[in-house]
């Protein structure tokens, strides 16, 4: 097995066992919650990471339009990729855990909106990507879905957060906002790291097999003309 | 800008030679309106809350039609290469289509809100500065809708991803909208106008500012 | 001497499939030039490119001195493509006017279309005309704002001997720098300083 490169999954796969070590072992169980609550050192970091998938997937896109380089291209799909991937994770596991804890699937908020609505976009970049042919055409194109769909998010988000104060809702508990207990916070920390990485190497992956497909697009065309 | 003047006076004169875009828009928001009608109870107590939010459905469905029919005629008819061939900013070609679409869908909201006080209100006061919220409105959907029915091409595929892309795009403009058109239309009690106004200002503002930002990579090669 | 187009190791790929493998050409101001080939070899592609309405995805193309991407390059091009660009829905004259207006010219190219047999006073819409006659009031139109620069595609499609040859005729005076594609080798076709031919993505004499 060819091993160059490998330290990066390596390490992400080292930080996820230290993770599920800690958040299954080491982090006390919430009194309120119970069990159900350690899903959050899942949900929370998902949420992060989806969030800063985008984020790359946007600051790419920007270099894309003014440098014209195709490598940004491949670095806003990979970012986009992985990026729905977390995000998705974060969708479901939401609502598991509300569902427990608060006894809802969902409640239009403008955090769950403006995530969903994130999510819509990621899958709205794609499916652009995936039904449009590959060149610099789509690759401008994406760009410019990207840029619109990072602006918007924010957008959105306030603004359902000004429809909700309209008609406030009854106070949730909120878990990120009282004090962690310092296992908590360790838990936590570890298990965004661990993310992290997961998220990096699949980036990093993705780029070496988009890289390796483009030099053997190149090489067919030097052996046929 | 004299090209501007130009494309508007081609859109108009093409629009009024033919009269094809309104009639069908009219024909299409009435049967949204009719099918949105009979999702309610027969003596249903919320069709009047539910009337601004079957308007703005409609104009939002209306609006999709409109926006690929005016750049896929451009497209079919090859003249989208002369316009990107023309010693022209791209934002006058962005301005002029988007000026166009606002036209035919400010005509038909002239006629549609009215409708709908009619049918589902039963209230006449109010209608005129709904219509004017309506247009408002409009303009943010047409200023992100241009760019991607653009972004999107003609394809077959580019149908069904242009409202997958523009939904979640719209939604700070859809609730501004109809909430502000729910305070004319029925009267409902709206605690922060002025927030209102902000917000659907701000997001014409936003939408047409980073759409003409973003049209020339758009219609270049 | 400025040339008129310089494309330099231009290749390209459309719909999956090289079109043209590093294309290398130059065109001097007041050259006549002919492409021909097979259908579909990439004629028209190789056009799109020299106008802008493609970008190459290989090599540079530099069309009077400059790029596309300049809208004062583009003020001097005319280019009638296989489609014309023209509103079905407006009569001849209509067209002629909108397509000045956006090249700020004056001359709407309304005595060039009389020179080609039209009737400018056609009240009738462009949808109703033939594929030969839209061609014309396309041509007229591109030569309304005078360009140095020529681009044609087909340029003989659909007309009969005479409308060859006033077209013909416009084409080889002025001294504009033309460049057309066409594939009927037969036709009479007007004098040209040269005759290339686009085969396997390359051009040759």
């Amino acid at each position: 097995m060819n091993t160059r490169g490998s330290t990066l999954p390596l390490a992400a796969l080292a930080a996820v066992t230290g993770a599920l070590a800690l958040m299954f072992l080491y982090a006390p169980t919430e009194g309120l919650q119970g069990e159900v609550q350690r899903i959050f050192y899942i949900h929370v970091p998902a949420a992060w990471i989806s969030f800063l998938a985008f984020f790359v997937v946007a600051v790419a896109s920007v270099l894309l339009l003014s440098k014209r380089d195709l490598r940004y291209d491949r670095i806003a799909a990979a970012a986009a990729e992985a990026g729905l991937v977390f995000t998705t994770i974060m969708m479901t596991t939401g609502p598991i855990w509300g569902r427990r804890v608060w006894g809802v699937w969902w409640v239009w908020d403008a955090r769950l909106t403006s995530s969903l609505v994130l999510w819509l976009i990621y899958v709205g970049y794609l499916l652009f990507r995936t039904t449009t042919p590959p060149g610099q055409r789509r690759a401008r194109l994406s760009a410019v879905i990207g840029i619109v769909g990072a602006v918007n998010v924010p957008v959105v988000y306030f603004s359902v957060f000004w429809w909700r104060t309209l008609h406030p809702l009854p106070t949730v508990l909120n878990p990120e906002g009282q004090l962690l207990p310092a296992e908590m916070r360790v838990t936590l920390y570890l298990s965004l790291l661990a993310f992290l990485l997961v998220f990096a190497s699949f980036v990093v992956l993705r780029l070496r097999i988009e890289d390796t497909r483009v030099r053997l697009t190149a090489l067919e065309e030097a052996l046929r003309a | 800008m004299r090209a501007l003047r130009a494309l508007l006076w081609k859109d108009a004169l093409i629009e009024l030679r033919s009269a094809e875009r309104l009639p069908v828009l009219a024909l299409f928001s009435v049967a949204i309106l009719l099918t949105l009608h009979f999702t309610l109870p027969p003596t249903s107590e919320a069709r009047t809350p539910a009337a601004p939010g079957f308007l703005w459905a409609a104009i939002v469905f209306a609006a999709l039609l409109e926006l690929r029919s005016s750049l896929e005629s451009e497209r079919r008819d090859g003249t989208l290469d002369g316009l990107r061939l023309a010693p022209v900013d791209p934002t006058a070609i962005y301005i002029g289509k988007v000026a166009s679409s606002v036209a035919v869908l400010a005509v038909l909201e002239a006629a549609l809100v009215p409708l709908v006080a009619l049918f589902f209100t039963g209230r006449a006061s109010g209608v005129a500065p709904a219509i004017g919220v309506a247009v408002a409105g409009t303009v943010g959907l047409v200023a992100w809708g241009t760019l991607f029915a653009a972004v999107v091409g003609g394809t077959r595929a580019g149908e069904v991803i242009l409202p997958v892309l523009l939904f979640p795009l719209i939604v700070p403009q859809t609730i501004a909208c109809v909430r502000l058109l729910a305070m004319y239309l029925t009267g409902a009690p709206l605690d922060d106008p002025a927030t209102a106004f902000v917000l659907l200002a701000a997001f014409d503002v936003l939408s047409l500012g980073t759409s003409i930002l973003l049209f020339d990579h758009v219609l270049d090669a | 001497m400025t040339a008129a187009i310089r494309l330099r190791a231009v290749a390209h790929r459309f719909g999956g499939t090289t079109v043209l493998r590093g294309v290398d050409l130059r065109v001097d101001p007041g050259e006549r030039v002919a492409i021909t080939g097979a259908n579909g070899v990439g004629k028209t592609t190789l056009l799109k490119l020299i106008a802008g309405l493609l970008r190459p995805d290989t090599g540079d193309v530099t069309v009077l001195g400059g790029t596309l991407r300049d809208p004062r390059v583009r003020a001097r091009i005319g280019f009638v493509g296989h489609q014309p660009f023209l509103y079905p829905r407006l009569t001849a004259r209509e067209n002629l006017r909108f397509w000045a207006r956006m090249y700020g010219s004056t001359d709407d190219g309304v005595a060039v279309l009389r020179h080609l047999g039209l009737d400018a006073d056609d009240t009738r819409p462009v949808s109703a005309f033939s594929q030969g006659m839209r061609r014309r009031v396309a041509l007229a139109s591109a030569l309304g704002h005078d360009p140095e620069l020529l681009l044609l595609d087909e340029p003989f499609a659909g007309l009969d001997d005479a409308g060859v040859s006033a077209v013909a005729g416009l084409l080889t005076d002025g001294g504009r720098t033309v460049v057309f594609a066409t594939h009927a080798v037969d036709q009479p076709a007007p004098r040209v300083d040269r005759l290339l031919t686009l085969h396997d993505g390359r051009l040759e004499r």
